[in-house]
């Protein structure tokens, strides 16, 4: 364990700070460029090295046995004074063999017998090594740039002198130049082929990887396993990349569960929340039930003492029939109100939903003043009137809890580019800073006393996220809150909600 | 202070550059500033010029010759310098013209000149002055002259005694023929040794060479026996002697004789005669023999040599 850590501080000191920005595959493929070039150095120099000295010990060793050969023949030719067959042997050697740039044959005396060169020998070339040796000896003699390995090899011993053969050392230059290009051309396909090979074994490594990752990123617990896996086949991948898939795939499997837990979590809490609501509505409503029975037991207890009075009858029944006509409203009100479905988008008047909200609610505003500003009395958009509907009560109630008694609570509504916004404006209290970032998170009440379940905003942001819109919330302590709502139509593509960013809404002015 | 891991890298370094053959000490010059050569020197009193005559390779004619040289130049105070010719004419003008003054020759060599040179000593083979020429041939079917008739020969020299005069000399006794109509093809070796080898690569048939070379040769090479055989011997010719030119100082040719004479004996020239393949050396040999053969061959071949030279025929593949 402790050797593994070395290894990565080692791997995190020694590693490129660039190379961690890339992905894995380029990783792979720098990390390998960059092995194989390193590698190829090495080779190349090395290679170099030994092609040159291989080269050099080749020609040395041509020009050692060359030497010999010319040397006994020299000796006959030498021994028969037959200098012009002596000057012809080294100049054919010359002309034929490329390995020889000059020749000369030297008696034990010093005297030149013959040589390669036109007009005398170089002053001192021949006195270099004259005297006689075992075997052939080498060193090097330079002209100015050009160098020479001159070989001297002894004619019968050394007795009849010595021949000298040069062999210019760029003949061993160019033969290591052409083995090094070879070197070369070798590295560079080595460097082709393992980049090949790289790229290969960085598809067989990444790939795996980069399937998980767009799982990952595709990844949406609202969709099904099956779907979810958009058709890839997690056991084609074998070892710690398979193992990693199968734990994602594990782990993905729970987090759906977990969504779904959730999912219906959230629509018993929002039901929940929504009856207590119409349970507190219930109070109001019954109000507009009791005043227009109240009104037709009136009717009926008139009719019922005087039956034959046709023109009473014919009075009260219009205002009967008004009146179960406000008891149908009312109650059909609170059922519109508990009844809770799946989004149902619908075009939707929310001038008149707010009309029709606030004379739900109007019971509830005990001591608070709801005033409604309303840009225009046509504020058509495509959304789901119920949940709308659901979200200003509940905006509007905790408004008026918050108010002191006798504030007002402002309703506005008017267009906004793309939908509506609306402002559920109280002069209350505000909301304690510590508890600002809380409002959204169920079970976060302040009314525990006046029978606050904790859940309204949560379900309210619940809500506006399903209707595809937004919520801010503003306040400052002892000024008051405001809440926006911006809610699309939804006739428009989520795309151009997306684009408008939200304007910071202004703070409520203090009354 | 130089730190460890830099004198490792210093040591890989120099490797290196061992490897590639650096750090060579190299001889400065200028190739453009030339010397001419001096004069050869010219022939003196202070040198004994020995030539002998080409009866095998220059090589190997220097290396059985080189020791005994030098003998007989320590006996008069000289120093030795060995010439050698291609061919036994150009020796026999050396001889003539004063070039050298002491020269070991061909018995065929020796006979035209032998009034105008002073005999010195004779070697001696197997305890006589005497060696015979043999005909050599490596297809078993050649059992004997004769039976060369349509093939290829090979003689030394124009002037061989063994090696040309004897086979000729055979030819025209024996077969009442000459080379040009009894041979194939004839080629002159220029040594002896070559014809050998003329014979056992298979680009002659058939040679006739010095009995005393062959041996040698074959005491050196003994793998070269199972394929040669020997199909004839000739009587005895005087062996080819040592002669001195004319004009030699008598006191020198009177060292010269005495110290050839009393090689045998001498513990320091006994080694230069086992190279020669020499017992010794003596006054002087019966040359009659050699005479009838070279006169009755000379007769008979005319002038223009029969053959072309070795160096020819093996030019061509």
């Amino acid at each position: 364990m402790r050797t593994q850590t070395v290894v990565e501080d080692l791997w995190e000191r020694l590693t490129p700070r660039f190379l961690s920005r890339l992905g894995l595959r380029s990783r792979f493929m720098v990390t390998a460029a960059f092995a194989i070039a390193l590698f190829g150095l090495v080779n190349l120099v090395v290679f170099d090295a030994v092609a040159a000295h291989v080269v050099s010990h080749e020609v040395r060793d041509r020009a050692l046995t060359l030497s010999r050969r010319l040397a006994v023949e020299a000796g006959r030719l030498v021994l028969l004074e037959d200098r012009a067959g002596l000057h012809r042997l080294l100049i054919e050697t010359r002309r034929t063999d490329t390995l020889c740039d000059y020749a000369l044959v030297i008696s034990p005396s010093g005297e030149v017998f013959a040589s390669t060169f036109e007009n005398g020998v170089p002053i001192g070339l021949a006195e270099i090594a004259n005297t006689a040796s075992a075997g052939p000896t080498t060193r090097v003699v330079a002209d100015r740039s050009e160098r020479y390995l001159d070989v001297a090899a002894p004619i019968l011993d050394g007795e009849l002198g010595v021949l000298r053969l040069g062999a210019r050392m760029d003949r061993i230059r160019s033969g290591a130049a052409q083995v090094r290009m070879v070197g070369i051309i070798m590295v560079a396909a080595f460097l082709v082929l393992g980049m090949v090979g790289a790229y290969l074994t960085a598809h067989l490594v990444a790939a795996p990887v980069e399937r998980l990752a767009a799982r990952v990123r595709e990844f949406d617990p609202t969709v099904g396993a099956a779907e979810g896996s958009s058709g890839t086949d997690s056991s084609s991948d074998g070892g710690e990349v398979g193992e990693l898939i199968q734990s994602y795939e594990a782990m993905a499997a729970r987090l759906r569960q977990m969504h779904q837990e959730e999912e219906a979590f959230r629509s018993r809490i929002v039901r929940a929340e929504r009856l207590a609501t119409a349970g507190a509505l219930a109070a109001g409503v019954a109000h507009d039930v009791n005043n227009p029975l109240a009104g037709i037991r009136n009717c009926l207890r008139a009719m019922e003492r005087a039956p034959e009075d046709i023109e009473q009858t014919q009075m009260y029944t219009p205002m009967m029939m008004e009146a179960t006509h406000s008891i149908e409203r009312a109650v059909r009100g609170l059922m519109d109100f508990a009844s809770r479905s799946a989004p149902m988008p619908e075009s939707v008047n929310m001038a008149r939903l707010a009309e029709r909200t606030a004379l739900l609610v109007r019971h509830q505003f005990r001591g608070c003043r709801l005033e409604l500003e309303l840009e225009s009395s046509e504020l058509r958009i495509e959304t789901d009137p119920a949940l709308a509907q659901q979200v200003l009560v509940n905006l509007l109630l905790n408004a008026c809890d918050a108010s002191p008694p006798g504030g007002r609570v402002t309703l506005a509504l008017k267009r906004a580019e793309l939908g509506i916004t609306l402002d559920v404006i109280d002069r209350g209290t505000g909301i304690p800073a510590d508890l600002v970032e809380h409002i959204w998170e169920p079970f976060v009440t302040t009314k525990q006393d006046r029978g606050g379940t904790g859940l309204g905003l949560a379900m309210v942001k619940s809500i506006v996220a399903d209707l595809d819109g937004e919520i801010w919330v503003d306040t400052e302590q002892g000024q008051g809150t405001r809440f926006r709502v911006s809610l699309p139509d939804r006739g428009t593509s989520v795309e151009d909600l997306k684009s408008s960013e939200p304007q910071p809404i202004a703070r409520p002015e203090a009354k | 202070m130089i730190s460890r891991a830099s004198t490792r890298h210093g040591v890989f370094v120099a490797a290196l550059l061992c490897l590639v053959g650096c750090g060579d000490d190299a001889v400065e010059l200028d190739f453009s500033q030339r010397s001419t050569p001096p004069p050869a020197v010219s022939h003196d009193d202070s040198r004994l010029v020995v030539g002998v005559g080409a009866m095998i390779g220059p090589v190997e004619t220097y290396e059985s010759h080189a020791g005994l040289l030098r003998y007989l130049a320590r006996a008069v105070h000289r120093r030795p310098q060995l010439v050698q010719r291609r061919t036994y004419e150009e020796m026999n003008r050396m001889l003539i013209s004063g070039e050298v003054d002491v020269a070991f020759i061909c018995t065929g060599a020796y006979i035209p000149i032998r009034d105008r040179v002073t005999l010195l000593a004779v070697p001696i083979f197997d305890g006589e002055p005497s060696y015979h020429s043999i005909l050599i041939a490596r297809d078993p079917s050649l059992r004997s002259l004769s039976s060369l008739r349509g093939h290829s020969f090979a003689f030394t020299d124009p002037l061989s005694q063994t090696g040309r005069l004897y086979p000729i000399y055979r030819l025209r006794r024996d077969l009442q023929t000459m080379p040009r109509e009894f041979f194939s093809r004839t080629v002159y070796s220029g040594a002896h040794d070559e014809s050998v080898h003329l014979v056992l690569d298979g680009q002659v048939d058939a040679a006739a060479v010095d009995e005393v070379v062959y041996r040698h040769l074959l005491g050196d090479h003994p793998e070269y026996a199972p394929r040669l055989h020997v199909l004839d011997r000739s009587p005895a010719f005087g062996a080819p002697p040592v002669v001195a030119r004319a004009g030699l100082p008598d006191d020198v040719v009177q060292s010269l004789r005495a110290a050839l004479l009393a090689s045998s004996e001498a513990p320091e020239a006994r080694r230069y005669l086992q190279d020669l393949g020499v017992d010794g050396f003596a006054e002087t040999a019966d040359y009659a023999f050699a005479i009838r053969v070279a006169r009755d061959a000379q007769i008979g071949s005319g002038d223009a040599p029969e053959g072309t030279r070795a160096a020819d025929v093996r030019a061509v593949p």
